[in-house]
């Protein structure tokens, strides 16, 4: 190779080999403090419960708090990830469903909920529980 | 059999399905490291066509679509071993470059391949994209008994009109191990990011030096966003490689005795590209146009001519394929619902759009890549001292046409197609360069002189 080749290829072996070197850098930190588990496997693993007692296929409501709601990005996050733990089974952003399933960061009563015609079927803790629609098909 | 097991089949069908349209004889052959790193990616996509098939026309389950797997890999391992009895010799190309080259590669290279690695580990599951899109896809395909599932309309914030190559790899490979298992996905990543690495170096070894490949290998393993975007989970750099793999096939053809089999596996990488993303339709036209049109003389169009048959049909082979996907599964693609919505003419003549979609594209362009210098200026300063090769055959700008064709492509469905132009400039503009950055580095290296001691033309 020319000096005028080695020069060149030197030129572009120095900035990759410092590019790639700083981003390793920088994930070898972020490595050694990560959580133990991860953000997607801790929040899907509150859904594992419910997956087991939905059928194969269908399609269930789904219901959060409104403070955590208000946040449209991370509320948007959090809904498709509760898809992503129960596929096959269709989750929409809706009450309008037989059964739904919560999403809550505060604490809301059964009573409150039977308030507003939702019955409790089984409460999974952390937020998570399947209520049933007690006004869904009489209308 | 497992994950491991249902791995070694695809790079098995991969390998066999090169060696099938591109023969050699028995014994290890002057092309088989080439054939070898082309083969766990054609493999995977080989896995997901057929995973996609058996779901879909046979209705059968996992069981079925193993299987058919296993009797494509035998039956293409099969056809290679026929084939092979009457192939011609390789001649032996390689050149070993230089030691401090392959080196410096090698350090690039594995600190790159650690860092992806371990991002995969602390993120299994991928970013946004990985889980509200293809990952979510490969657990509908894996989970729900009926294929229609995933395609629900309930679902269209899911994109899913998107192609299934990465989805339908990951649930085939889940169907082979008998259960989800998230290092599968991620060993799909890992595959994509390597072949998008050590294709393009081992291609431009053959039809350059190994220095120009090595070169090559640099640019695209020292590059973070290629390993971040890889360990994202994300299909870009899928159909990134797809894009590259296609180029380096068809210059093969044309440059080398491979010939019409290389054509065949370069149609076949481009609507593997079309099945990976749709952005891969765009190339799929763009590649066969430029095929018979980036010619210097009669001789050069008439041999075009001659492998464009064997091209299309390896196309044809996978797009039909996503022919039928699109056709009795996927729902509009969401430009074509927004182009539809106002009128593409009055965007047109809009010439507001075209000066926000240049500076988006240039921005993107300027500040691309994570690297400590903007790519531009490192190749600036890099083709300034290399220089160009006297284009003496329209083969040696046919890589950079393929590569600037599609960014027109893409600048110009900016323009027409997108309802929130800034916004979509400032989520995707990336990642379509990062698709076109393997195909555009080795069109530059493809372009530029090589040193007198190692140029082989």
């Amino acid at each position: 190779m020319s000096p005028r080749n080695v020069l060149a290829v030197l030129l572009l072996a120095g900035v990759s080999f410092f590019s790639i070197g700083k981003f390793f850098q920088e994930i070898s930190d972020f490595y050694v403090r990560r959580p133990e588990v991860d953000g997607v496997t801790q929040f899907t693993s509150r859904y594992a419960p419910v997956r087991a007692l939905l059928p194969e296929k269908g399609v269930i409501g789904y219901m959060t708090d409104p403070a955590a709601a208000a946040d449209e990005l991370n509320a948007t996050a959090e809904l498709y990830l509760v898809q992503y733990a129960l596929a096959p089974v269709v989750v929409v952003n809706s009450t309008d469903q037989r059964y739904i399933v919560t999403n809550f960061h505060t604490m809301v009563t059964t009573g409150s909920m039977a308030d507003q015609g939702f019955k409790l079927v089984r409460e999974f803790g952390n937020g998570v529980a399947v209520f049933e629609n007690e006004k869904w098909g009489k209308r | 059999m497992g994950g491991l097991g249902g791995l070694l089949l695809c790079v098995l069908a991969g390998f066999g399905g090169m060696r099938a349209a591109w023969p050699a004889p028995r014994r290890w052959s002057a092309q088989d490291p080439l054939r070898l790193a082309l083969a766990p990616s054609i493999g995977l996509g080989l896995l997901s066509l057929v995973y996609f098939a058996v779901r879909s026309v046979l209705g059968g389950g996992g069981g079925a679509m193993g299987g058919v797997f296993a009797a494509v890999a035998l039956g293409l391992a099969g056809l290679a071993w026929w084939r092979a009895g009457s192939a011609a010799e390789e001649r032996r190309t390689w050149a070993k470059g230089p030691i401090w080259l392959w080196l410096v590669f090698g350090a690039v290279a594995a600190v790159a391949a650690l860092t992806l690695v371990l991002i995969l580990v602390a993120s299994p599951h991928g970013e946004w994209d990985a889980w509200s899109i293809w990952n979510l896809r490969a657990r509908f395909l894996f989970r729900a008994a009926d294929p229609m599932t995933p395609f629900n309309p309930l679902l269209n914030w899911s994109h899913p009109d998107y192609p299934l190559l990465v989805p339908a790899a990951v649930a085939g490979l889940w169907t082979w191990n008998g259960g989800e298992a998230q290092w599968l996905a991620a060993a799909v990543a890992v595959v994509f990011w390597a072949s998008a690495v050590f294709v393009p170096v081992l291609v431009l070894a053959r039809l350059r030096s190994t220095a120009v490949g090595l070169t090559a290998g640099l640019a695209l393993a020292g590059m973070p966003l290629l390993t971040r975007n890889a360990s994202a989970m994300y299909a870009d750099v899928v159909v990134g490689f797809f894009f590259v793999a296609a180029i380096g096939l068809g210059l093969l053809a044309m440059e080398t005795p491979a010939g019409r089999g290389a054509a065949i596996l370069a149609g076949v990488a481009a609507g593997l590209a079309a099945w990976s993303k749709n952005e891969g339709l765009l190339f799929c036209s763009v590649l066969a146009v430029t095929f018979v049109a980036a010619v210097r003389s009669r001789a050069e169009l008439a041999e075009r001519i001659r492998l464009l048959p064997a091209l299309l049909g390896g196309m044809v082979m996978v797009l039909a394929f996503v022919g039928h996907f699109k056709y009795h599964f996927a729902p509009a693609n969401d430009l074509v619902t927004a182009g539809k919505s106002a009128s593409m003419s009055a965007r047109l003549l809009d010439f507001s759009r075209y000066s926000v979609t240049f500076w988006g594209i240039a921005e993107g362009i300027l500040t691309f890549g994570d690297w400590l210098v903007p790519p531009v200026i490192v190749f600036g300063v890099w083709l300034a001292l290399q220089g160009i090769r006297k284009l003496d055959t329209g083969s040696i700008l046919w890589p950079f046409l393929v590569a600037g064709l599609q960014l027109l492509g893409y600048l110009v469905v900016y323009v027409i197609g997108s309802d929130r132009l800034e916004w979509q400039l400032d989520t995707s503009a990336e990642r379509l360069l990062l698709q076109i950055w393997p195909a555009a580095v080795f069109s530059l290296l493809y372009l530029a002189k090589d040193s007198a001691a190692t140029e082989k033309r």
